[in-house]
């Protein structure tokens, strides 16, 4: 064991005496004397190669210091960016509030300034939203799916506001095209999502994506009359056409490839 | 605190086909001195320290196996013996044809048979672990740690630890041959009528090992013949089995019968240096529609007067091997 403590202190000697290093240095002292006790008892007494099995498994002690140091420093940062936060969220409505109670005094404009206070809501949630997505993934991949449940959501509560301008504020025709494109949006979005998450079976979702975000589509520059209704519908099953060619392309891609390898001389030996 | 290890793929497919296959890898070596135990056990020790699957028992969770690391000590894992001279292949086969459950304390066992000032080895490690040619390799690396730790006291530490994961075997491919590997859908599994086992199941049943010890003079002659016809000693051995297997089945020669030949993956590895010991095996399916006929119309077919040796494209088997590793 004194080799090990020296092996530890001789690590560690260049960086100032805290108290992060003086737990980390209890904590190790407590796993190593554990690991050496195990080795010990599976039947190892060579107190050589218990040290060389031990330091083998801790070949850069001052690193993992830094790392068990870095884990407190995360901590503390995630509790400030939490206190700022809760803090921002509360100026947030605050500031929301004024505005409306503004808006509202001000303008006499009781029947339309509710919009102001639906939007700044809606926005809050887009906002938090997207700030949960970006926390879950990093995490594991299970927590995939209500990621994407909540990049959808952000994509609606950001296409609400839009919606409530134009319906309420601008009286806009057809306001609700605005949710038409948000669907698009969604998928979109969710398709480059799982894409930089290198999601297995992707390829499935785009697919799967087409033909709904087709319709959409064809519905959204229809009603602006961009596009005729008829025959603009031929572009819902043109979509499944796209689908199926998709499929045959990829299943038939790579059926006529040649590997790159050559054949080697083990092979012809064996 | 309890660690677990990643199960992988083929940890996972061995443990399902374990009512089928043979999930025990064996090995036998004689020497004519007698092996320093106490070195032994440290190289034993050193090895499960740095390969913590041998010393893990696997847990069927239906979602997600694991492995779980256990303790142990070196009786769990080596079993020394002295024993006359005639009894060293029963003692020996005793042992080789022992279990290894999936989830027991080790996954590895030694058993060393002093007889006469001489030693004889025998290994036996879970198919889940690793497979034959990474069961190579460790023994080369068990071999060297032994020599080097006797000889000049150095640690016996020097083993391969890294990815256990079957999707390494992609790694040095390009990209465009990794997407071709992982989209291949040629269906190279071709039904047969024959399973095991071929007879009803006996309380009296007993795994055996069955010996053929070939003088070297006459392994070389089959060798060269082979060579001469095109033949490698896979094709010699894989001809041989057909007809081993047709005599003692019962086959009728007319009868169409299927060999899984296993391919090593690791030809596709630049560098193993970061890869752990696994399993790297596609299986390729060697089908021949009756005794004494190659098995596809883009084979060749080679005949001679002592056996038939079929031998399948060298396309054929990259498409299979690649086709097992996307799986």
């Amino acid at each position: 064991m004194k080799e090990l403590m020296d092996y530890i202190n001789n690590s560690l000697n260049s960086l100032p005496e805290d108290k992060y290093l003086y737990a980390f240095k209890k904590k190790l002292v407590a796993e190593i004397t554990e690991r050496a006790n195990d080795i010990t008892h599976t039947g190892i007494s060579d107190d050589k190669v218990i040290y060389d099995i031990i330091t083998g498994e801790h070949p850069n002690i001052e690193k993992e210091f830094r790392e068990y140091k870095g884990e407190f420093e995360k901590k503390r940062q995630q509790k400030v960016a939490f206190r700022k936060t809760i803090l921002g969220s509360a100026g947030y409505f605050l500031a929301v509030l004024i505005i409306f109670l503004v808006v509202s005094f001000m303008g006499q404009g009781w029947k339309k300034s509710w919009v102001f206070l639906i939007n700044g809501l809606s926005l809050y949630v887009a906002y938090m939203s997207l700030n949960t997505v970006s926390l879950l993934s990093e995490k594991s991949s299970r927590y995939r799916p209500v990621s994407r449940t909540l990049l959808a959501l952000s994509v609606f509560s950001f296409a609400l506001p839009v919606f409530l301008i134009c319906a309420f504020l601008l009286k806009a025709p057809h306001p609700w095209l605005v949710f038409i494109a948000a669907v698009i949006a969604m998928f979109t979005v969710d398709g480059i999502y799982i894409e930089k998450q290198k999601l297995r079976f992707a390829i499935f979702f785009h697919l799967a994506y087409i033909p709904p975000a087709m319709t959409m589509f064809y519905i959204f520059f229809a009603t602006l009359n961009i596009i005729p209704w008829h025959p603009g519908w031929i572009l819902i099953p043109l979509s499944f056409l796209i689908v199926i060619a998709v499929i045959l392309y990829r299943l038939n891609v790579y059926k006529k490839h040649k590997y790159s390898d050559e054949e080697t001389e083990a092979d012809s030996e064996w | 605190m309890v660690k677990k290890l990643n199960a992988e793929l083929w940890d996972k497919m061995h443990y399902l086909f374990r009512d089928y296959n043979d999930r025990v890898v064996h090995a036998e070596f004689d020497y004519d001195f007698e092996i320093d135990i106490d070195a032994l056990k440290t190289v034993i020790i050193c090895a499960f320290e740095k390969l913590p699957v041998l010393h893990s028992s696997f847990t069927d969770n239906h979602v997600s196996p694991y492995w779980t690391v256990n303790r142990y000590t070196i009786e769990d894992v080596l079993t020394v013996t002295e024993a006359e001279e005639d009894k060293v292949g029963e003692i020996a086969d005793g042992f080789l044809t022992g279990e290894i459950p999936a989830d027991g304390r080790v996954q590895m066992k030694f058993c060393v048979i002093f007889h006469s000032g001489k030693t004889r080895l025998c290994i036996i490690e879970n198919h889940m672990c690793m497979d034959g040619g990474d069961f190579k390799y460790f023994l080369k690396d068990f071999c060297k740690n032994y020599n080097d730790y006797v000889e000049n006291k150095v640690s016996p530490l020097a083993y391969r630890s890294g990815n256990r994961a079957y999707t390494s075997v992609y790694k040095d491919f390009s990209k465009r041959d990794q997407k071709a590997a992982q989209s291949l859908y040629k269906n190279i599994n071709k039904k047969d009528s024959h399973a095991f086992p071929l007879s009803p199941s006996s309380p009296e049943d007993k795994s055996f090992i069955a010996r053929l010890t070939i003088p070297e003079e006459k392994f070389l002659q089959i060798k060269a013949k082979g060579k001469a016809l095109g033949a490698t000693i896979n094709d010699i051995l894989l001809a041989s089995y057909f007809y081993s297997l047709y005599e003692l089945a019962g086959f009728g020669r007319e009868e169409s019968v299927s060999i899984s030949a296993a391919i090593d993956l690791r030809r596709h590895l630049k560098s193993m240096n970061n890869t752990g010991y696994t399993n790297h095996t596609a299986w390729m399916q060697c089908k021949i529609p009756e005794l004494g006929r190659g098995p596809q119309p883009n084979s060749s077919r080679i005949n001679t007067w002592a056996f038939t040796v079929c031998r399948c494209s060298r396309s054929d088997i990259r498409s299979c091997r690649t086709r097992q590793a996307r799986k």
